[in-house]
């Protein structure tokens, strides 16, 4: 059986991948979430409350 | 790598006094019959690695903190030292000494490396949260969760915020409805609604209607524009309060009349002059009441003394109460005096007020001619409240008919009666208030409307913000559960691929495999477990399988986890199983013992079992693996309540036997001879109850004694192995004899017991020393058992012992390699390889023919 390493780890990096696939959610929305993947405050609640999404994206979709 | 050199246990569940496991940094093979101890290491080592039994924990009202104790001592110790000579104790806590030992021990705080008989069905068994909470050690998940639960909130709050707003919203849109007189909306209102509203009631405006609200502004400039050209409406409006002002003031005007004071005062006149005399009422009343109070000689005013005799005192006081009584009139009169003057000030005041508030509106129209009029009017009024004001006493009739001459000259009506046709004439060419009045109220609904939009399109937007935001929000989460799943469930493919290895080794019928475990989509962690029977794959094992498939699937699941957790904790090898291998059926338990040994031979195990057959099973089959010098293979002979398990070797048994016979010189050093001999007795006939297959009478829980076992044993060597008894029958007779002298030391009391001397005792523990030698093989420290050929005799393992049937040729055991050798490798591997041995056979049987 091949070696894990940190499950959590391979979770995120794939979380990621699919957030940058979907077309719905904006790309500051994600570049946010990888800031405070650097920060390690991604299950910070008051953070992601904090994270909005911006007007302009969010009406015309990814740019 | 790090393992267990030894483990001590005192006072902890079976175990009493202090009992040494020995691992000797290798494997444990523990046999013990039931209730002889062999959990109470288990659970000793569970405690002392993650400070808690999980039976015990599990099972309701019972705790290790309560139960983990031994019922009859007060103190637990368990030790465990390391091969690294690392020491773990209870009672210091785990204090690792070196690197490898730390990483060694935080593995071991997760009990996932100990499978007991009865959890063995648990992952099975479980419902789907259940399997999936039974992982999640396997699967630290604990960071990814945190995250999707704060995502969670973030998308709740971000769907509260759109709540709020859209109440907002739909309160906004109800104020419009109302001022605007439509019916009200059961949501949002439209524009189009809105814009329809105010363009009826533009109409009679002639403003045209309105297609959008940004044309509000333009609107209600219309409308402001129409109100312009209707004239200056605040001259007009200010012409019409003058008006106003000047009609309340001849109203107030007209209630100043002298008259209700005038008849008063000259009733209060007239009793003054009738009186002829200053008013002195006040005096008189006091001094009366000072007299009669005080009972003074002397007048209270001027203070002549008087007759002091008290008839002439009352005499005065009738004549001053005589007094009084003619001056009440003019008291009367005095008193309307003053109420008309006050009627006449509050009048008088009103006039003023109202005058004043005239006089301001024509100041602010800049028309002084018209104030400096209004104030010969208002100085007259001044002197005649200052006339009304004085004192009755000081209002003298000339200077009354002065002041009300003087008012009746100032004509006040006529002039003003005058100055309100002058601005009746202005007011005339100004707009009108009925013309006015609908555009004003039109002016401000409009200016209301456009306040109560600008709202709601500021709400809008945070609306339209939040909504945006949960969505978001909602979708990463989505997408985040995606993510852990689909991890999740590749991490299951490869332990499937691992669980479907080891099922294989054990059961290999290919209509019974492709167990998969496979994460429940619809909730956050459940864990479905899918098995092939024949054409119905994906099902569930539970629904076809027997109890033994199902044991060996729980088994391989088990194992298949503890190389997962192997994978992230390399330096942790140890591996317990505790009687697992006596649950699973007959024809599967040597395969299973085979998989363990063979794949599992770089952990370190702890392996137990209760069942004496497949104790010498796994012995041989830890030969054929070739792992047999990684094991030590430890039996618990016997358990008692005080002395808990029984660990001892039959070969220390023996020499201890062999220094108390030395040493007995006193009659209590021979009883303890006798004690020994009697432990090392019961131990050996225990063995050779197993070995000789004796028959005994079927006993609860199996515990035999040396009574039950011995005309057995001794029997059967008389019949069925006399080369065994031919050798030794000085011994057996001896023995056969004085084998009830065990029970001179023993717990009960026997009458004839007491008349047995010291020689008995010390010959019995010598016959029982001589036993042990003919029955146990120093050189390969086995029991001697029945050999595979000729039937009759009986040898130890190696050889060196060996009881030929007489008459008969001895045949030396075959050693393992030269089996091997010659059955060309059938019984290479521990399971019979049955094409080569029926080769093997029938070439014997061709080469014997010949």
């Amino acid at each position: 059986m091949a070696r894990v390493v940190s499950i959590s780890e391979q979770i995120i990096d794939r979380w990621f991948v699919k957030l940058k696939q979907d077309d719905t959610v904006p790309e500051k929305f994600v570049e946010g979430l990888e800031l405070l993947r650097k920060q390690r405050r991604l299950s910070n609640l008051d953070s992601l409350r904090r994270l909005q999404v911006s007007a302009e994206e969010g009406e015309n979709g990814r740019h | 790598m790090v393992g267990i050199e030894i483990l001590e246990v005192e006072g902890f569940r079976g175990i009493g006094p202090r009992r040494v496991l020995s691992f000797e940094g290798k494997s444990v093979l523990l046999f013990g019959e039931n209730g002889t101890g062999k959990t109470s290491f288990v659970d000793a080592l569970e405690m002392l690695f993650t400070g808690e039994v999980t039976p015990l924990e599990r099972a309701q009202g019972l705790s290790t903190s309560q139960h983990g104790k031994n019922i009859c001592r007060k103190r637990t110790v368990i030790k465990a030292t390391l091969t690294d000579g690392s020491e773990v104790s209870l009672e210091n806590g785990q204090t690792p000494e070196t690197p490898t030992a730390e990483n060694y021990l935080a593995a071991a705080v997760q009990p996932r490396y100990i499978l007991r008989r009865r959890q063995i069905l648990d992952f099975i068994e479980n419902p789907p949260k259940d399997r999936y909470e039974m992982l999640e050690p396997f699967l630290p998940l604990g960071e990814v969760m945190n995250i999707e639960q704060a995502l969670r909130d973030a998308a709740k709050a971000a769907k509260s915020e759109c709540d709020e707003a859209r109440e907002r919203m739909l309160t906004l849109a109800r104020r419009i409805a109302g001022a605007l007189g439509i019916p009200t909306p059961g949501q949002d209102i439209s524009e189009s609604t809105v814009c329809q509203a105010i363009s009826s009631l533009l109409k009679s405006t002639g403003i045209g209607t309105l297609r959008s609200i940004s044309e509000l502004e333009t609107a209600r400039s219309s409308v402001d524009g129409k109100l312009k050209s209707l004239g200056d409406f605040e001259e007009a409006n200010h012409i019409r309060n003058i008006l106003s002002a000047v009609e309340t003031l001849i109203k107030t005007l007209s209630d100043v009349h002298m008259a209700p004071l005038v008849s008063p005062l000259q009733e209060m006149w007239r009793f003054q002059r009738d009186v002829g005399a200053a008013f002195f009422e006040d005096v008189l009343e006091r001094g009366l009441k000072w007299i009669r109070a005080e009972e003074l000689d002397f007048c209270p005013l001027c203070g002549t003394r008087w007759d002091t005799k008290p008839r002439d005192r009352n005499a005065l006081v009738k004549r001053i109460e005589s007094e009084l009584r003619e001056m009440k009139g003019l008291i009367a009169s005095r008193r309307c005096v003053i109420d008309a003057q006050r009627m006449l000030i509050d009048k008088i005041n009103a006039a003023n007020a109202a005058s004043n508030s005239l006089k301001v509106l024509l100041e602010g129209l800049g028309r002084g001619e018209d104030v400096s009029h209004l104030d010969r009017i208002v100085a007259s009024l001044g002197s005649l409240r200052d006339i009304t004001q004085c004192r009755p006493d000081e209002m003298s009739p000339d200077k009354l008919h002065v002041v009300t001459d003087a008012w009746d000259d100032v004509r006040w009506e006529p002039s003003l009666r005058e100055l309100a046709q002058r601005y009746e004439q202005v007011s005339a060419s100004l707009p009108k208030l009925e013309d006015v009045e609908p555009l004003t109220r039109l002016y401000g609904l409009l200016g209301q409307i456009q306040e109560l939009w600008g709202e709601r399109e500021s709400v809008l937007k945070t609306l339209e913000e939040a909504t945006r935001d949960h969505e978001v929000k909602r979708r990463a989460l989505l997408r985040a559960e995606e993510a852990r799943k689909e991890v999740v469930q590749e991490l299951f493919k490869k332990l499937d691929k691992e669980i479907n290895n080891l099922y294989k080794r054990i059961d290999s019928d290919p209509e019974r495999g492709n167990i998969r475990l496979e994460l429940r989509e619809a909730t956050r962690g459940g864990v479905r477990l899918w098995k092939k029977f024949y054409d119905h794959d994906g099902s569930d094992p539970r629904a076809y399988e027997n109890d033994a498939r199902l044991d060996c699937l729980g088994l391989s699941i088990f194992l298949a986890l503890r190389r997962f957790y192997r994978d992230e904790h390399s330096d942790f090898n140890l591996l317990v199983l505790d009687d697992v291998l006596t649950s699973i059926d007959t024809q599967h338990t040597v395969a299973v013992a085979e998989l363990i040994l063979k794949e599992f031979a770089d952990y370190q195990i702890l392996l137990t079992t209760h069942d004496r057959i497949w104790y010498e099973h796994l012995r041989d089959i830890q030969a054929r693996c070739g792992v047999k010098s990684r094991f030590v293979n430890k039996a618990i002979h016997n358990w008692t309540l005080t002395e808990g398990p029984d660990l001892s070797e039959p070969d220390d048994e023996s020499s201890h036997l062999e220094r108390l016979i030395a040493d007995a010189s006193s009659p209590e050093s021979v009883q303890d001879a006798a004690g020994a001999a009697g432990r090392l007795l019961e131990h050996i006939l225990q063995e050779m109850r197993y070995s000789l297959r004796l028959s005994v009478q079927a006993k609860r829980e199996e515990r035999y004694g040396i009574g039950e076992i011995w005309p057995s044993f001794y029997k059967k060597a008389q019949g069925r192995y006399p080369g065994l008894y031919q050798k030794c029958q000085g011994t057996l007779d001896a023995l056969n004899i004085r084998w009830p002298i065990r029970n001179w030391v023993g717990a009960h009391f026997n009458d004839w017991a007491s008349r047995v001397g010291n020689q008995d005792g010390l010959n019995f523990a010598r016959s029982v020393g001589a036993l042990f030698k003919c029955v146990f093989c120093d050189e390969c420290r086995r029991f001697i058992q029945p050999s595979m050929a000729p039937a009759g005799q009986l040898s130890c393992r190696c050889g060196h012992l060996l009881y030929p049937v007489p008459g008969k040729e001895a045949v030396k055991p075959v050693s393992r390699e030269d089996l091997v050798k010659a059955s060309a490798g059938a019984f290479k591997d521990a399971r019979l390889d049955t094409e080569l041995y029926l080769r093997w056979k029938r070439e014997e049987a061709v080469a014997e023919s010949n």
